[in-house]
């Protein structure tokens, strides 16, 4: 064992014996943390496979063993003076877009009840586009090692700089809640700045005892940055016909609308939920859609589960620029820009399935071991959750297994 | 390539050993204090409420709602953590194991939707907390019961 392993095994030690939500009864301060250790690996090795769009490299042809794609710490500051008022404040470290592992402020924002049941918020909010999307990096409030991907990794926009207005009505035995949410974001993607300028949610949640119900709709104006300008770019170089093809193909600034619903039953032994999701940018790149259903149940301390999760949607091939319209010379620059146009569809379409199976193991009330092995199956013309594609090659079926520690305290 | 997986398993073993030692340790803490008594949820004998269902209780202290049923504010007390007495709660009204507890909290800690109720270190000072705060709701072993509160589920 290295030096760095040491450090880590004892930072951990003391962690994992800390009073859990450490609080001092009587202040108006509160400070937690949460995060996760975790290890992945892939059986393809001619791509990477990567679970959400800002990571840059992942386990497969870059990392045999991928240290990176789970691992994150989060440190939260609370503040309540009043019953009224009261102010959150959380930082996360994570493996960001251009490789490096650094902290960003996740949300920032001070909420007021106006009223027992109408609140609101200001600041950096967190979007509940899905039934887990605020919580999904805390490992420990999840009963699997990670969120469906293929679902989860539809709406890249996870918070947003803006207001929301929350209504809560009480009715025997539960409560329903409607969440309206205006505002914008900047996030770095591997392939660039993803900006966006309006981004408004409504989001409906029922709870009832064991039952949630969840449904939103969200729309964006989204810039999709330097790397998708360029190939636009490239296209009107040549004239009215390229207009024509970055015009099919252009997604900056226009309305990007999301739906979801999802239903979960949990009544502490078992669980079942299930998620569906369909959207599209506004360009010819077309509609995408994804849903999972997953199932659970406990033993102990023990909880297995399995997870069926598939995405579709997008086109095989592109409506590129017709080459034999121009001189034999611009061929070979004109195959460039449809090739560059087909990477981007396939990327942007994730037909892909996956089946996960996986279990939780709770050694601790705050510390959960957590493993998962998920075997995808991508379709024919999608990129799936790969990236850094060998030329020529397509991914088709990969196992990958990964293992990680949550903690919370 | 091969240094690093090993690395990373290496921890992930040193890892797992660890947290069993201190399950261990956690598991033998829990052991040493079985108390036969029945736990009981009680209110202040000044506060209205006088009987709630299981769901009403796992509301109140799950967080799903900040009120009674007759609509006044509701603020649950909590026993220390890692108490033999926490422990049954959870497992006994709750019906949850305390890492479901905790993982239930840790969803609507980190988004900023709430905090897990005040925890004291004993039912003495539930019953001291409550002869003060008319809105509070907490749980005590029943030989503990006196004039100053009210069992509204058992």
């Amino acid at each position: 064992m290295n030096k760095c392993q040491a450090t880590v095994l004892i930072l951990l030690s003391v962690i994992l014996n800390a009073p859990i939500f450490a609080q001092s009864t009587n202040s108006i301060w509160s400070l937690n943390g949460y995060g996760t250790l975790g290890a992945a690996h892939s059986s393809e090795n001619k791509a990477d496979y990567i679970p959400s769009p800002v990571f840059p490299k992942g386990p497969g042809s870059s990392y045999n063993w991928d240290a990176m794609i789970d691992t994150r710490a989060g440190v939260q500051l609370g503040v309540q003076p009043n019953d009224k008022l009261s102010g959150v404040l959380q930082v996360v470290a994570e493996k960001r877009f251009d490789g490096k592992f650094k902290p960003r402020v996740e949300w920032a924002n001070l909420h007021y009840a106006l009223t027992p049941s109408l609140h609101v918020r200001a600041g950096r909010i967190a979007l509940g586009t899905y039934m887990v999307s605020d919580h999904r990096k805390v490992g420990h409030s999840l009963p699997w090692l990670r969120p469906p991907v293929e679902l989860y990794r539809l709406i890249a926009i996870t918070s947003s700089d803006g207001v929301d207005l929350s209504y809560q009505h009480n009715f025997t035995g539960g409560s329903y809640t409607a969440t309206v949410s205006y505002g914008s974001s900047k996030a770095k993607e591997f392939v660039g700045l993803l900006e966006a300028s309006n981004i408004w949610t409504m989001v409906h949640r029922v709870e009832r005892g064991p039952l949630t119900l969840h449904a939103s709709y969200s729309s964006a104006k989204v810039d999709y940055g330097r790397q998708f300008h360029l190939l636009w770019d490239g296209f009107e170089a040549f004239g009215p016909a390229g207009e024509v093809v970055s015009a099919r193909y252009d997604a900056t600034g226009r309305w990007s609308p999301f739906i979801a619903v999802g239903f979960q039953y949990d009544p502490g032994d078992w669980f079942v939920m299930t998620e569906w999701s369909e959207g599209d940018v506004g360009s010819d790149f077309g509609n995408r859609a994804a849903w999972y259903v997953s199932g659970g149940y406990r033993l102990g301390a023990i909880a297995p589960y399995v997870t069926f999760a598939r995405g579709s949607g997008g086109h095989r091939s592109v409506n590129g620029l017709d080459a034999t319209a121009f001189p034999p010379s611009l061929t070979p620059a004109i195959n460039t820009l449809n090739e560059s146009l087909q990477v981007m569809q396939e990327g942007y379409g994730v037909r892909q399935q996956t089946v996960s199976l996986g279990a939780r193991w709770d050694v601790l009330p705050n510390v959960a071991f957590k493993g998962q092995v998920d075997h995808l199956h991508t379709r024919k013309q999608s990129l799936g959750t790969f990236i850094n594609v060998a030329p020529g090659y397509r991914p088709r079926e990969a196992n990958i297994i990964s293992i990680t520690m949550d903690f919370v305290f | 390539m091969t240094t690093k997986r090993t690395g990373i398993v290496t921890l992930f073993i040193h890892l797992v050993v660890v947290a069993m030692f201190l399950q261990a340790a956690y598991a033998a803490e829990n052991d040493n204090e079985s108390i036969g008594d029945d736990i009981v949820v009680v209110v202040s004998r000044l506060n209205p409420v006088r009987d709630l269902t299981r769901t009403q209780v796992e509301d109140i202290f799950l967080g799903r709602t900040q009120q009674f049923p007759n609509g006044q504010r509701a603020v649950p007390i909590d026993q220390a953590e890692r108490s033999t007495i926490r422990e049954r709660f959870n497992e006994e009204v709750l019906a949850r194991t305390s890492a479901q507890v905790r993982s239930h909290w840790s969803r609507i800690l980190f988004t900023g939707r709430g905090q897990p109720p005040r925890s004291v270190t004993s039912s003495e000072e539930v019953l001291r907390v409550l002869a003060t705060q008319v809105q509070g709701i907490g749980y005590i072993e029943r030989r503990l019961v006196d004039d100053s509160v009210v069992v509204v589920f058992e």
